[in-house]
């Protein structure tokens, strides 16, 4: 097989990352990118892109930790070169407050953010209804700089993105030889998946250019994540909720929950609310398979499920993705010299 | 009781707030003054990054240590009014980054969760093999010295924008008490060859994606004579020169240059900023910061300065614990000349 085509179907940070993966581990294959949303107006571009790691209950921890730190690695590099300003990349340092001190106070990322330390009495004492913290540094990617910095990465490497609406992977298999899935919340109609669902959550995005640190409460409910022109304020996490319309009586809950923990917020301007349904499955689906309808077969590798983590694993699972297209590859060409002999 | 501030920087403003708040309601008849020749934006102030951090080394000197906990405390009970925004005041972290270890400053349980960094850490940092990280503020001199100046004049204070000549000139006109902020230019009013210029010049470029501050240290060259980056609520200030004994305030191109090179060096995403404006400034450089009384007898009058001046490059870390340390020889004037037993009355 010459030059496989790869249609690889989402446009937000998993189905970008994946993309550029492929052209990285298969130069020789033609990858195109379709996508009914492109940045701004994917879940992605509403995340404030994080990398606090979120925990999946059925994939098993080293996984997840892999996959945290090739992601963590990948960024570092790019943070500390002169395209970090271009792709979003930053360092943001900050804390992780408790109510209650956490059954797990070292979580399994801890090794791997930097700088991970308990915080000393004197620094919880700015969160009066805290009892337990943790300091560390770690990245923030902020979008859309960062899918439009991977959209430029990809253009560079001949990769075409149309703006097209997949209603049923089979409608590709006659222009593509393998088809990768990183449609997210899609994939619950797309791919039929009933274990994904939907959890709901508003943010505010504010002009509060003074707040220098993330401040996350452990409970993952409220969080401020300053960005580069913009905090984000967060949040709701609303199981099985598919509503896209802004709540305002959500709004002022979370600009309270979020004043109290930095009272300087007060004087927080132009606030603008948002709302994304996290993909959110039990285990991310990084997986292979061959569909099959009467007698075609249509390879298939899905990228999908991130939840709360997409933007904390997108890296590590993009590369475990592109592998899985590799063996899709050696099948093909492992199935068409058999059917030359 | 007349009392002159001489001086409209974060020094006078503060010393001027310090005093009035202790003494107004003790002192019915205090009547408190500013005087200055440059008032915000064009101060020494105003021009400095304003980030809280003593020297490396306090060389000994404990006073000097003391006053600088007390502005980080006084600083810190103030972060979560509602004041904090229109003070300029916030939070900060960041990394001072060395070529050798060094002992750790006298300030490190000043500041909040102060440590030394990782191996990866340092990985951002190459060339530099040992450093810190903590936590400490920022009090931008755009918003705290017209802040000062709001609660000032609140409080009745008069403002007159003049340059004193003399000490004598002010007392002529029936001022008891001199508070001298005079800064820079206090040896234009009393020479003190102790006070010498640490020229400072700095570049200011939009990089909002910077949020820690980052400075290095070359023990060779001296403090701040080694690039730093520090990010305020607007732009992000980019230095590293400390040139004693000159007095230019013009911006030099091979400073710029100096600056600019070494700090995209420290920091390669700097390359791609652009840069919104310059300056230059005179630190108030002194062995160790003025802040005595000196008495002057006019014919049969006493006549009192209080000295608050040479500052150098940690004026605003310093400027709270001196203001209250000038309002206690403030007060101790006051009890000798009795002011304080004494009902109003006639001037003698």
């Amino acid at each position: 097989m010459a030059s496989p085509k790869v249609a690889v179907v989402g446009a937000g940070v998993i189905g970008l990352s994946t993309a550029l993966c492929i052209t990285e581990t298969c130069p020789s294959c033609s990858v195109t990118v379709l996508s009914d949303q492109f940045s701004p107006n994917t879940t992605s571009d509403v995340a404030a892109g994080m990398l606090i790691p979120h925990t999946y209950p059925d994939t098993p921890v080293h996984r997840q930790k892999q996959w945290f730190k090739e992601t963590f690695t990948y960024l570092f590099a790019i943070s500390n070169s002169a395209e970090a300003s271009e792709a979003g990349i930053h360092l943001v340092s900050g804390w992780q407050v408790f109510k209650s001190t956490p059954k797990e106070e070292l979580p399994f990322w801890s090794d791997i953010v930097l700088g991970f330390r308990p915080m000393s009495e004197a620094e919880l004492q700015k969160f009066p209804q805290h009892q337990f913290g943790q300091a560390f540094t770690t990245l923030k990617c902020d979008c859309p700089p960062y899918l439009l910095w991977l959209e430029k990465r990809l253009k560079a490497t001949g990769t075409q993105m149309y703006t097209r609406k997949v209603t049923d992977l089979w409608e590709l298999h006659s222009e593509y030889d393998i088809v990768v899935n990183c449609t997210g919340m899609g994939a619950h109609q797309l791919v039929g998946d009933k274990q994904l669902f939907p959890v709901r959550g508003q943010v505010l995005k504010a002009h509060a250019p003074w707040v220098k640190h993330f401040i996350r409460d452990g409970d993952g409910l409220t969080y401020i994540y300053p960005g580069i022109h913009r905090v984000t304020l967060g949040g709701t996490r609303e199981k099985g909720s598919w509503s896209l319309s802004l709540d305002p009586g959500t709004t002022r809950d979370i600009f309270d929950r979020c004043c109290s923990l930095e009272p300087s917020l007060q004087g927080a301007q132009d606030i603008e609310v948002k709302v994304g349904l996290r993909p959110s499955r039990q285990c991310v689906r990084v997986q292979r398979e061959v569909l099959s309808q009467g007698g075609v077969k249509l390879p298939v590798v899905h990228n999908y499920g991130h939840g709360a983590g997409g933007f904390s694993v997108h890296r590590g699972t993009a590369n475990e993705a592109a592998h899985l297209v590799g063996e899709c590859i050696s099948a093909l060409q492992g199935s068409s010299s058999r059917a030359k002999l | 009781m007349r009392v002159a501030v001489i001086g409209a920087g974060v020094i006078g403003l503060s010393s001027a707030l310090c005093i009035h708040e202790q003494f107004h309601s003790l002192v019915p008849s205090l009547e408190l003054e500013v005087y200055a020749d440059h008032f915000t934006p064009h101060t020494t102030s105003d021009g400095a990054a304003r980030l809280w951090q003593p020297y490396l080394s306090d060389h000994g000197n404990l006073q000097e240590t003391l006053w600088n906990k007390e502005t980080f405390d006084y600083l810190l009970g103030h972060l979560h009014s509602p004041a904090a925004k229109e003070m300029g005041l916030f939070l900060i972290s960041g990394y001072n980054l060395f070529t050798e270890p060094v002992p750790d400053p006298s300030w490190k349980n000043i500041v909040l969760g102060f440590r030394n960094l990782t191996p990866k850490e340092l990985e951002l940092f190459p060339g530099y093999s040992y450093g810190w990280f903590n936590t400490a503020l920022m009090l931008e001199g755009r918003s705290y010295l017209p802040w000062l100046t709001n609660r000032l004049t609140q409080r009745g204070v008069k403002f007159f924008r003049k340059k004193v000549e003399s000490f004598q000139e002010l007392f002529a006109q029936g001022v008891d008490v001199v508070l001298n902020c005079s800064g820079m230019r206090a040896g234009d009013l009393q020479p003190d060859p102790e006070l010498q210029p640490g020229r400072g010049q700095i570049i200011k470029v939009l990089a909002p994606w910077v949020k820690h501050f980052i400075i290095t240290h070359d023990l060779k060259s001296g403090i701040y004579n080694s690039p730093y980056i520090i990010p305020g609520s607007e732009f992000t200030v980019l230095g590293g020169i400390y040139q004693h004994g000159n007095w230019s305030e013009e911006n030099s191109a091979k400073d710029h240059k100096s600056i600019w090179n070494s700090c995209c060096r420290l920091l390669p995403p700097l390359q791609k900023v652009k840069i919104v404006g310059e300056w230059s400034g005179l630190r108030p450089a002194r062995p160790s910061v003025r802040l005595e009384r000196e008495s002057f007898r006019l014919g049969n009058l006493q006549a009192e300065v209080i000295h608050n001046y040479g500052h150098g490059g940690f004026g605003i870390t310093i400027h709270w614990g001196c203001a209250m340390a000038a309002a206690r020889l403030f007060g101790s004037i006051l009890q000798e000349k009795k002011q304080l037993a004494r009902p109003p009355g006639p001037r003698l």
